[in-house]
């Protein structure tokens, strides 16, 4: 029977994992100098003295490329999982509690300022987490915590940090502005090393993997999950900084990209159910593929120009996923 | 007075809504084999009293153990194994299904990493059928009915097996007949093994027929609480609801009717 949910479990991750090792070949092939199958292979496979161009091609730019895009795809999609489910509220995505808006105003304000790269990424991650403490102490005050109260202190917060970005952006000179609109749409040209945001997605998944069960009562109600044997402020907090860290390094890597963390829980809810056991890790797969997919579009639909990716994750995601909902199926 | 035999105790407790007591120095103690009933008027605070009860809410003083245990001193796991808690209402902000529902009773038995055993499937299985809602099984639960949902609830709850069940108005949207499949249903469960029930009823007739004990929460902290037939009178009804009651008896019993 097809519907045993481990069964399900299984025959879902091996699709999109296979889904995810194709896109990284495409997502490999694609660009100004396009490659077939059996000379990526060549150049995979190449140990000679002298390095060949595609094969420097691929270590150097396409490959780390591809990998922090898949990797910030599968932090967003997870990140945005954990979101809905902590505010109980299908609309909530990695942004809502402001920690884009946070990381935002630190990078905006390296480029203001003319710093190099290294101050942009530690005035993102300086901003992402500044923005998390406040909210976190704000909702918290006076004892009593609701998932509203958390939810309207992040949508306060990320209404500031807007306010800041705009100031922002009026007052820098005109040739800065053109990098800063990048950032703030989410791109990947400058994403460097996909290391950290890698680890991040694996220790991510290692965590949240436990707590699956525990998050899909979570999603009946805060009472229903503690009078099951939930221990529910714990897991709260906890999913709340996992979450934030999550968005934190995606945001640090390549900016605010919208759409994944929203749509990519959704995608798979609509298929799979809301079994979290199978949510968390289906989301991260889609999502990470989605986002390299809808990267190696960026860098070349209209090469040698570029375009944010999160241009094309909305373009691609809003039919899709109005789509699905249309057809409203689940079996 | 055994041990084993108290699945509920409390001792000197004291519950409040923000400035009002619901109950004042409550000495209460559920055994096996019993049935309760929890009357009051609309707001005196019978949910609040179970969710107490249930660990979900402090008291503002006082002791409340379960099977001789400290509840302070149970984790929430354990507290799931031995007391399960049926909610006026349930919410379903997320998409599940029928029988995903039933299999949330297993969580307090499952360790982090573990799947619901074929065991589990079963015992779910059983208390669907148990429920007549077996057809629906693949159904998910935003298209149910009000009643239908209703004993889904109750379904959840016999798979959660516990000791003690805590009821909020078990009746809640179920047309005659099915109140009385239900409360007939619960009665049977009661009496397999070392178990009692503790329910908020509306309906006076229902608690006398199928309660052997009651608990009258008249506002103010006042607790009347004991055996059913010293307790549901006509006298403390009527207090207890402002309204004077018929009372009419036969062969079949007592009744009593609003004025």
């Amino acid at each position: 029977m097809a519907s045993h949910p481990q069964t399900k479990l299984i025959l879902t991750l091996i699709s999109l994992t296979a889904a995810a090792a194709l896109s990284l070949v495409w997502s490999l092939s694609r660009g100004s100098l396009p490659l077939s199958v059996s000379e990526l292979w060549q150049a995979w496979s190449h140990a000679g003295p002298e390095p060949l161009m595609a094969q420097q091609l691929i270590t150097e730019l396409r490959l780390p490329r591809a990998l922090s895009a898949f990797a910030v795809g599968g932090l967003l999609a997870l990140a945005g999982a954990l979101m809905q489910t902590l505010l109980r509220n299908p609309l909530a995505d990695p942004y809502v509690l402001g920690i884009s808006g946070g990381a935002a105003v630190g990078a905006l304000s390296a480029m203001l300022l003319g710093l190099g790269s290294f101050w942009l990424t530690s005035g993102s991650v300086l901003g992402a987490l500044l923005s998390m403490l406040l909210v976190f102490s704000l909702a918290h005050g006076s004892g009593s915590w609701t998932s509203n109260r958390l939810l309207l202190t992040g949508v306060v917060i990320s209404a500031g940090w807007t306010a800041l970005i705009s100031f922002m952006l009026a007052v820098s000179a005109d040739n800065t502005l053109r990098g800063m609109l990048f950032w703030l749409m989410g791109d990947f040209g400058q994403s460097g090393n996909p290391t950290v945001a890698l680890l991040t997605l694996g220790i991510g998944v290692l965590l949240c993997l436990p707590l699956a069960r525990n998050l899909t009562l979570l999603g009946r109600g805060e009472l229903q999950a503690q009078a099951l044997g939930v221990n529910v402020t714990r897991l709260r907090w906890a999913i709340y900084f996992i979450a934030a860290f999550l968005t934190a390094v995606a945001v640090t890597q390549a900016g605010s990209i919208g759409f994944i963390g929203l749509v990519v829980p959704h995608l798979i809810r609509l298929l799979l159910g809301n079994d979290q056991r199978l949510l968390l890790p289906a989301s991260v797969l889609l999502g990470g593929t989605l986002l390299l997919c809808a990267d190696t579009l960026a860098r070349t639909v209209i090469a040698p120009q570029q375009l944010p990716v999160g241009v094309i994750t909305a373009m691609l995601g809003v039919p899709v996923f109005l789509y699905l909902l249309r057809r409203g199926n689940h079996p | 007075m055994t041990k084993t035999s108290a699945l509920l105790t409390t001792t000197a407790l004291d519950v409040t809504i923000g400035q009002q007591p619901i109950c004042h120095a409550l000495e209460l103690e559920i055994k096996a084999g019993e049935r309760w009933a929890m009357l009051g008027r609309n707001g005196v605070g019978k949910s609040t009293l179970l969710h107490t009860l249930a660990g979900l809410r402090p008291a503002l003083s006082g002791e409340i153990a379960l099977q001789g245990e400290p509840l302070k001193q149970l984790k929430p796991q354990q507290i799931a194994q031995r007391l399960g808690l049926l909610f006026q209402q349930q919410d379903d902000s997320f998409p599940s299904s029928v029988m995903e529902t039933t299999l949330i009773g297993r969580h307090p038995y499952l360790k982090p990493w573990q799947w619901e055993s074929k065991i589990d499937q079963e015992k779910a299985l059983a208390a669907l059928q148990q429920l007549q809602l077996e057809p629906l099984a693949e159904r998910i639960t935003t298209t149910l009915s009000g009643g239908e949902r209703q004993r889904l609830a109750i379904a959840t709850l016999l798979t959660q097996e516990p000791a003690l069940m805590l009821l909020d108005e078990p009746t809640n949207h179920l047309d005659i007949h099915h109140q009385i499949a239900v409360l007939n249903q619960l009665q049977q469960w009661s009496h397999q093994g070392e178990r009692a029930l503790l329910m908020t009823l509306h309906d006076i007739n229902l608690a006398l027929r199928y309660c052997d004990h009651a608990m009258l929460l008249f506002g103010e902290g006042e607790v009347v609480a004991g055996k059913s037939e010293e307790v549901l009178t006509r006298a403390n009804l009527e207090r207890l609801y402002l309204h004077p009651l018929f009372s009419i008896s036969g062969e079949w019993g007592q009744a009593y009717l609003p004025r």
